[in-house]
């Protein structure tokens, strides 16, 4: 199949903004988020990358005009990424909503962790979507998970970029190192599983698994290292991280769009 | 739920003389744009060495599956089963162009409507067969190799040839858990089947 910019931007983004707000909520939870611009900042990020996901994702429609009649016929799909998208974002709103309002603390934690959850579970629901028979390299629980997955370093870079514009400090920064040395592994491990299972290793996909590997994994990790060293220079380390890691991200999306080739193609259109 | 109809067709590749007539009356039926399908032959072959070579013709539109994955994933209902006919159909009107349907189905027999920008695909002929006449490709095929009509019903045109056929004869394209309705019959004194999995 063709590459479908619109999805592959749709997912890395979406995807990017749910791993963001997962490592915040993390964060909140353990109580190393001390400053409120780090909360103001990591909440508008969130908005802003599902918001312009989901943007993105309606101009591969050729009829957006009638995207409202997806609320009439819930299915697998559209539905659920929309539902999700939805319920994370009012997730992410009424957190910070009941923060700034001083809430108890109580309240803020089962908000936080209701958006965790949320977060994650739109990740999966991007990549959930596209398992079908009608594809066997896409019919594999591999797919949702490495959807999952691919995304978790972008999300981790976000996260400790944002962390250290927000002058956090000592923990705050150190999770975020962390969360980003272990997210490039998750990334390296799920791309490659996948590509095990689907045969695309070898062949002539080695730019983009040369792009996966190295700029959505290798980089972040390498990166969150150097930030756990030299936490000064966090935000450089992280926003640089966070560019490596949508390249990655999107090469890894094109390669699935490349090998998602059908049972049969008897009329040959091109999707 | 029990369907009331299992509408679709039977071709018996036996009888065909791959001239294409179907898909001309197709395309002329519905106004098919030029390069695009809702019903496409296929040439499958030619298979083995020179003299023992052998081929058939394969006419290819949707399968009218049973567990239509186009109708489970169409996010808007767009592609629905008629609750009349039990025939999966596309409403344009609601379609809203995401290709998921396209995506979804496991032969690449749906069409892309270039200037209304929406999918379609082989209605059997719906405003033929709902005053009662036959799907185009059926009424005009030289060789009487196709059928319509329902396959429950042990007097149609379909479920009599596929009695009259040996069963070993009898083939669908791959099943993906999608169950295609449409059935054709190819002999091994023809060729041997290489459309299954």
């Amino acid at each position: 199949m063709e590459i479908q910019w619109s999805l592959v931007l749709f997912t890395t983004l979406a995807g990017a903004g749910a791993w963001l707000y997962f490592a915040f909520c993390l964060a909140a939870l353990k109580g190393y988020v001390k400053n409120e611009r780090t909360r103001l900042v990591a909440c508008a990020a969130t908005l802003v990358l599902l918001i312009a996901g989901s943007i993105i994702s309606a101009t591969h429609l050729s009829h957006p005009d009638r995207i409202m009649a997806v609320l009439g016929h819930p299915t697998m799909g559209i539905f659920t990424e929309a539902l999700f998208v939805g319920l994370t974002s009012v997730a992410v709103v009424v957190y910070f909503l009941a923060a700034r309002r001083k809430a108890s603390e109580g309240a803020q934690k089962t908000l936080l962790v209701v958006g965790a959850a949320l977060a994650v579970l739109l990740a999966v629901m991007l990549g959930y979507s596209y398992m079908m028979p009608a594809r066997p390299t896409w019919d594999t629980p591999l797919l949702p998970l490495a959807y999952l997955l691919t995304t978790s370093s972008g999300g981790a870079a976000a996260y400790l970029a944002i962390a250290a514009a927000g002058k956090e400090e000592g923990e705050a920064l150190k999770l975020g190192s962390v969360l980003l040395v272990a997210s490039g592994a998750l990334v390296a491990v799920s791309a490659l599983a996948y590509g095990a299972f689907s045969g695309s290793l070898s062949g002539d996909l080695a730019l983009f698994w040369a792009a996966t590997l190295l700029c959505g994994a290798v980089a972040p990790a390498a990166l969150g290292y150097a930030a756990k060293g030299k936490p000064s220079q966090a935000l450089v380390f992280g926003a640089a991280a966070f560019v490596f890691a949508l390249v990655g991200c999107t090469a890894f999306r094109c390669m699935l769009w490349i090998v998602g080739t059908a049972v049969r193609n008897y009329f040959g259109v091109i999707i | 739920m029990p369907f009331m109809t299992r509408n679709a067709i039977v071709v018996d590749l036996d009888r065909c003389i791959g001239c294409f007539s179907c898909e001309v009356a197709c395309k002329q039926e519905n106004n098919i744009a030029l390069g695009e399908y809702w019903n496409k032959v296929v040439i499958e072959g030619p298979f083995g060495t020179f003299p023992d070579i052998e081929q058939y013709w394969l006419p290819t539109m949707c399968q009218q599956c049973e567990n239509a994955f186009c109708v489970n994933v169409c996010p808007t209902g767009a592609s629905y089963r008629d609750p009349e006919t039990n025939i999966v159909l596309v409403d344009k009107e609601k379609c809203i162009g995401c290709k998921y349907c396209m995506m979804a189905c496991p032969y690449g027999v749906r069409g892309w409507n270039y200037e209304e920008k929406v999918v379609e695909k082989c209605t059997l002929c719906r405003q033929r067969t709902s005053i009662g006449e036959q799907p185009v490709c059926v009424a005009g095929c030289p060789g009487e190799a196709r059928f319509y009509g329902d396959l429950d019903d042990p007097a149609s045109a379909p479920a009599r040839a596929l009695a009259a056929a040996d069963p070993a004869s009898i083939h669908q394209l791959p099943d993906k858990g999608n169950r295609p309705a449409t059935q054709y019959i190819l002999s091994e004194k023809i060729a041997t089947w290489r459309s299954g999995d």
